[in-house]
């Protein structure tokens, strides 16, 4: 079990290795990418926003009852707007794709796999690397990044929704709060997020698509193992990015302080 | 001008379809959940497939949970640190607000999404490999009722087994949140700041809120399964659309019934 924990791991990263490769080396086929794209960006907008907005009205709710024992309650808006930033959105967003999109592209590879359409495309003398797995890989990369950030916006809005409606938050106090702890530092964290995030769903679903073995069974299975891999990398990968965001801010934090 | 109209009305007729799929598919579960309702008192109880279903949908889970809701917990811990420490500059009242989040959110919300990710799409793949093989069929030839046969077991399974792993997943939560305030507290005051912002009610917000979550999630993802049509793609789609289907159905319950507990404590 051990063993094939690092296995797994390993076989991660090597298939990202060869993806970038296949990027570099061939061209990329613009017409698969972009249809790529709108299905995975634009039919996954409604679930992301529903999604969204739902989760921000949780979290401003939730901190509101701890926070009004603390006499906060001024500072509802940034602590939920920070949280939703920094940790909430871009995990809510990757959770909602890879179980759209990620499963989406394990069964199709995996079908097109076991049935031998991968072997029929490399007869053809075609890498199916590049023609199969980068405009996948491209393609989830770019609309994971944006759908966070559109994500997150929707997320904002529903916690102050609910904040004015449910809570009665004066609305200038959320705003000017949100706009003091939010800042930018909290707005690049969830882009590095979102972009790492994107890789992560990307690399797992078309890894486990592309090495299904054993006919329809096979291809449940490569679904199967990749939301559950997806869903634990996910979160592993949000706390060592936490980690490691937080030494960085620091790093540059202490640069300007000695530059000034 | 006949081009536009023209678009127009391909906008109007995308969204009628669109629209019809969603009353359709809402109807459908409602009817399913009436059917398991019907179903659930029925002779005979299926007790080897039940527990077989426990098994699978509540033990096999168990490493995954352990694993998201330490890291889970440890997020929260951090995070909550940080955000207290530039609000009212001290970590004492960390724990407090952890444990809000812990027995209220981690604890249910995002167990509900695992159980969802997991349990649901073995669900929804299985159900839906027994009916594009007609083996669904061939149950009911055999004059047994599919909805009695297939999904009441896995529906009291995934029931008992979510609420268990919430509360697995909130211990496994407050041990790990403990290692990230060690330097200020032990584990009395631990516990004991924790007590003063949560209690025995919200203990057993974690049972109420799994107990609608688990029963959700068999229902979608069997309603998913029945639904696919045509070879493995069609399994495919079926499993993708549970595990969507159910997260947004774990979200959207947790909203409904934390802002019906915020509305009852303001009254």
């Amino acid at each position: 079990m051990i063993r094939g924990f690092f296995e797994e791991i390993g076989g991660i990263f090597v298939f990202l290795a060869e993806t970038v490769y296949s990027l570099v080396r061939g061209p990329l086929e613009w017409r698969e990418t972009l249809l790529q794209m709108y299905r995975v960006g634009v039919q996954s907008l409604v679930v992301v926003f529903i999604a969204g907005f739902f989760v921000g009205a949780i979290v401003c709710i939730q901190f509101n009852n701890p926070l009004e024992m603390l006499g906060a309650h001024i500072y509802l808006g940034g602590i939920t707007g920070s949280a939703i930033l920094r940790e909430i959105g871009p995990m809510l967003i990757a959770a909602m794709i890879s179980g759209r999109i990620g499963a989406f592209i394990a069964a199709e590879l995996g079908t097109m796999k076991v049935t031998e359409q991968v072997d029929a495309v490399r007869c053809l003398g075609v890498d199916p690397m590049i023609c199969l797995v980068a405009p996948r890989f491209i393609a989830v990369v770019v609309m994971v990044f944006f759908l966070t950030i559109m994500g997150l916006l929707i997320a904002n809005v529903g916690a102050a929704f609910i904040a004015y409606t449910l809570l009665g938050v004066n609305i200038y106090y959320y705003v000017s709060s949100l706009i003091k702890l939010a800042d930018t530092t909290a707005f690049a964290y969830s882009m590095v997020k979102g972009f790492v995030f994107g890789v992560l769903i990307a690399t797992v679903a078309c890894r486990k698509g592309m090495t299904a073995e054993g006919g329809a069974m096979g291809v449940g299975v490569a679904v199967r193992s990749s939301l559950v891999v997806t869903a634990m990398g996910l979160f592993v990968a949000e706390y060592l990015l936490t980690s490691i965001l937080r030494v960085v801010v620091r790093f540059i934090q202490m640069g300007e302080v000695l530059y000034l | 001008m006949k081009k536009e109209a023209n678009l127009f009305l391909r906008l109007l007729i995308r969204l009628g379809e669109q629209a019809s799929t969603l009353v359709s598919n809402v109807w459908g579960i409602t009817k399913l959940v009436l059917d398991v309702l019907v179903n659930l008192p029925r002779s005979p109880f299926r007790w080897r497939e039940t527990i077989h279903q426990m098994k699978v949908i509540g033990v096999e889970t168990v490493p995954l949970i352990l694993v998201t809701m330490a890291v889970v917990g440890s997020i929260i811990v951090i995070e909550l640190r940080y955000q207290l420490m530039r609000l009212i500059h001290t970590a004492d009242w960390t724990p407090g607000f952890a444990g809000i989040f812990f027995l209220r959110e981690a604890g249910t919300a995002v167990v509900g999404a695992m159980v969802a990710s997991r349990a649901g799409a073995g669900m929804a793949a299985e159900v839906g490999t027994m009916q594009i093989t007609d083996q669904v069929d061939a149950l009911k030839l055999l004059r047994a009722n599919p909805v009695h046969y297939l999904v009441v077991p896995r529906f009291i399974a995934c029931t008992l087994m979510t609420m268990a792993l919430s509360v697995t997943g909130v211990a496994c939560c407050v041990i790990v949140g403990y290692l990230f305030v060690m330097d200020v507290h032990n584990f009395m005051s631990y516990v004991e700041t924790m007590r003063k912002f949560v209690g025995i009610r919200d203990f057993l917000v974690i049972f109420e809120k799994s107990f609608f979550f688990g029963m959700a999630i068999p229902i979608i993802s069997c309603y998913y399964g029945f639904q696919a049509r045509g070879g493995a793609q069609g399994v495919g789609t079926a499993t993708t659309r549970a595990v969507v289907y159910s997260i947004l159905a774990v979200i959207l319950l947790d909203f409904l019934l934390t802002g019906a507990t915020q509305v009852v404590s303001q009254i």
